[in-house]
C-alpha cells in the first residue's frame, strides 16, 4: 500500500502517464493500491479528480459516455493528464 | 456527440452546484455558531468574569477557545470515522514537511488569531459586532495574494475592497468615537479581537488553500484542528498557567458543568461542520467564491442571534452588514458565468492567460 495520501498518489500516477488516463482506470488503480472496494471509494476517487481538475492541476483531454460498465449508464467518463500547473504544485508540495 | 456534450455540461454544473451548496451550509452553520459562542459567556465560570479585569477575561477567552477546538476535534473524529478516512488522515498528517505544515500554519491564523479574536470580540463588544467585523477577511486574502503571489488586484476587486472597508467603518466608527470621547465601555480589546478575526480568517484561507490543492478536504480539516488543539493544550494554556497567577486550572475544572459543556459541544458541532463545508466548497468553486458566498454567515448570524438571543442589531451594524456582504460579492463575481476550471493556469495548449478574475482564486 502506498504511504502517500490518495491525491498525492493520483498526481504521481498521472505524472508517469503523460498520455493521460481515464477516470475509471485511475479509480481502479487507486482502489487496488489502497486495498479498497466498492462504489463509495470509486466515487470518492472521482470526486478527488473533480477537485484536482477544478483547481487546474489536471487537464481534461477526452470524454466518453459511460455505457454502464464503469460509473453508471449515461455518466461522463473523463480522460485526464497532469497540467504544467499540477506539476508545479507537485514540486511545491514535495510530491516529485 | 450531442448527448455527450449535454452530459458533460450537466456533470460540471452539478459540481459547481455542490460547491455553492457547501458554501451555503457553511454560512448557515457559521452564523449559528455565534449563538453557542455567545451563550458560553453567560455560563459559570465565565459569567463571573468582569470585562474590566483584562487578564482573567483574556484567559477566559483562551480557555473557551481551547475547549471549542477540542469540541471540534471530537466531532471531526466522528466524521472522519463515518467517512472511513482515518488511514487517509494519518497518511496526510505524515506529509509534515511539505503538506501538512500548511495546515499547521493555517491553524495558527484560524485558531489563536481568528477564533480567539472572535471570542474576545463577543465578550467585550457583542456577537453581532464580532460577526460583522470578521466579514472583512476577504480584504486580507486579496492583499496576501498580491504580496505573496504578485497578483494584481483588478479594478472590480478594488471596488469590492472599498465597499467592504466602508462597511467596516460603519461597524467600527461609532464605537471607536465613543471610546475616544470617553463615553465608551472600554471595549478596545474587543475591537482588536474583531480585527484579529478578519486578519486570521483571511490568512487561514490563503495558507490552507495551498495544502488543499493536493489533499482531501475531509482529512485536511481534522489535521488543521488537531494542530490547533495541540497549540492550546500543549503550548498556550499551559504557558498562561505557568507564567501568570491567573486561575487557569480552576476555570478549566469549573467549565465541566452541564450547560457550559452543552454550549461548547454545540459550538464545536456548528463550527466543525461549517469548516467541513467551507473546505469542501473551495476546490469546487474556488477560494474566492467560497469565501464570498460563505460571508453570508453575517446575515445568518444576525438572524439567529435575533431569534435565539433576542439581540437586535444597531443601525450601523445593519449598514455595515449590507456593505460587507455586497462588497464580497462585487469582489468575487467578476464574470457572470461560472467556469468549470477555477484558475487561469498554464496548460499544455496555451500560455497562461491574464487573470481578469478574483485574485484569491490564483495560486492559493
Amino acid at each position: 500500500m502506498s504511504k502517500l495520501h490518495m491525491k498525492g498518489y493520483i498526481l504521481q500516477t498521472l505524472k508517469q502517464r503523460q498520455e493521460g488516463l481515464w477516470d475509471h482506470q485511475i479509480a481502479q488503480q487507486v482502489l487496488k493500491e489502497y486495498g479498497l472496494h466498492g462504489e463509495y471509494w470509486r466515487g470518492n476517487v472521482r470526486l478527488s479528480l473533480t477537485d484536482l481538475y477544478a483547481g487546474g492541476l489536471l487537464e481534461e483531454i477526452d470524454q466518453a459516455l459511460d455505457d454502464g460498465s464503469h460509473f453508471g449508464d449515461g455518466k461522463v467518463l473523463f480522460k485526464f493528464r497532469l497540467s504544467p500547473f499540477g506539476l508545479e504544485r507537485m514540486r511545491d508540495t514535495g510530491l516529485t | 456527440m450531442n448527448d455527450l456534450s449535454t452530459a458533460r455540461t450537466q456533470h460540471h454544473t452539478r459540481s459547481v452546484r455542490w460547491g455553492f451548496t457547501w458554501a451555503l451550509w457553511c454560512a448557515i452553520l457559521w452564523g449559528a455558531w455565534y449563538v453557542p459562542g455567545t451563550a458560553i459567556w453567560y455560563e459559570a465560570p465565565y459569567v463571573n468574569m468582569a470585562v474590566d479585569q483584562t487578564g482573567p477575561f483574556l484567559m477566559s477567552a483562551a480557555v473557551i477557545t481551547m475547549f471549542s477546538a477540542i469540541s471540534v476535534v471530537l466531532w471531526l473524529v466522528l466524521w472522519t470515522g463515518v467517512l472511513g478516512k482515518w488511514a487517509e488522515f494519518f497518511r496526510t498528517l505524515r506529509q509534515l514537511r511539505f503538506i501538512s505544515k500548511w495546515y499547521f500554519l493555517a491553524a495558527i491564523f484560524g485558531g489563536p488569531m481568528a477564533i480567539f479574536g472572535s471570542f474576545i470580540a463577543i465578550g467585550y463588544v457583542g456577537p453581532i459586532f464580532a460577526a460583522i467585523a470578521g466579514l472583512m477577511y476577504p480584504i486580507v486574502g486579496a492583499s496576501v495574494a498580491k504580496l505573496w503571489y504578485a497578483e494584481k488586484i483588478t479594478r472590480r476587486a478594488a471596488l469590492g475592497i472599498a465597499i467592504i472597508i466602508s462597511g467596516g467603518v460603519a461597524v467600527y466608527a461609532p464605537g471607536i468615537f465613543a471610546e475616544l470621547s470617553g463615553s465608551g465601555t472600554g471595549a478596545w480589546l474587543g475591537y482588536i479581537g474583531g480585527l484579529m478575526a478578519a486578519v486570521g480568517w483571511g490568512l487561514e484561507g490563503a495558507v490552507a488553500g495551498r495544502a488543499l490543492d493536493v489533499t482531501d478536504p475531509d482529512v485536511g480539516l481534522p489535521v488543521r484542528f488537531f494542530a490547533e488543539t495541540l497549540y492550546w493544550t500543549v503550548l498556550i494554556v499551559p504557558a498562561i498557567a505557568l507564567f501568570t497567577d491567573l486561575p487557569v486550572g480552576d476555570v478549566i475544572v469549573q467549565t465541566f458543568n452541564p450547560w457550559a459543556i452543552v454550549w461548547i459541544l454545540l459550538a464545536g458541532l456548528t463550527f466543525g461542520f461549517c469548516y467541513v463545508s467551507w473546505y469542501k466548497a473551495f476546490p469546487l468553486i474556488g477560494v474566492g467564491r467560497g469565501q464570498a458566498f460563505a460571508a453570508l454567515y453575517g446575515v445568518f448570524a444576525v438572524i439567529f442571534l435575533a431569534l435565539f438571543a433576542g439581540q437586535i442589531p444597531d443601525w450601523n451594524f445593519v449598514i455595515g452588514l449590507a456593505l460587507t456582504v455586497f462588497g464580497g460579492f462585487v469582489m468575487y463575481t467578476e464574470r457572470s458565468e461560472v467556469l468549470e476550471v477555477l484558475r487561469a493556469v498554464r496548460t499544455h495548449d496555451a500560455e497562461p492567460q491574464d487573470q481578469a478574475r478574483s485574485t484569491q482564486e490564483l495560486g492559493i
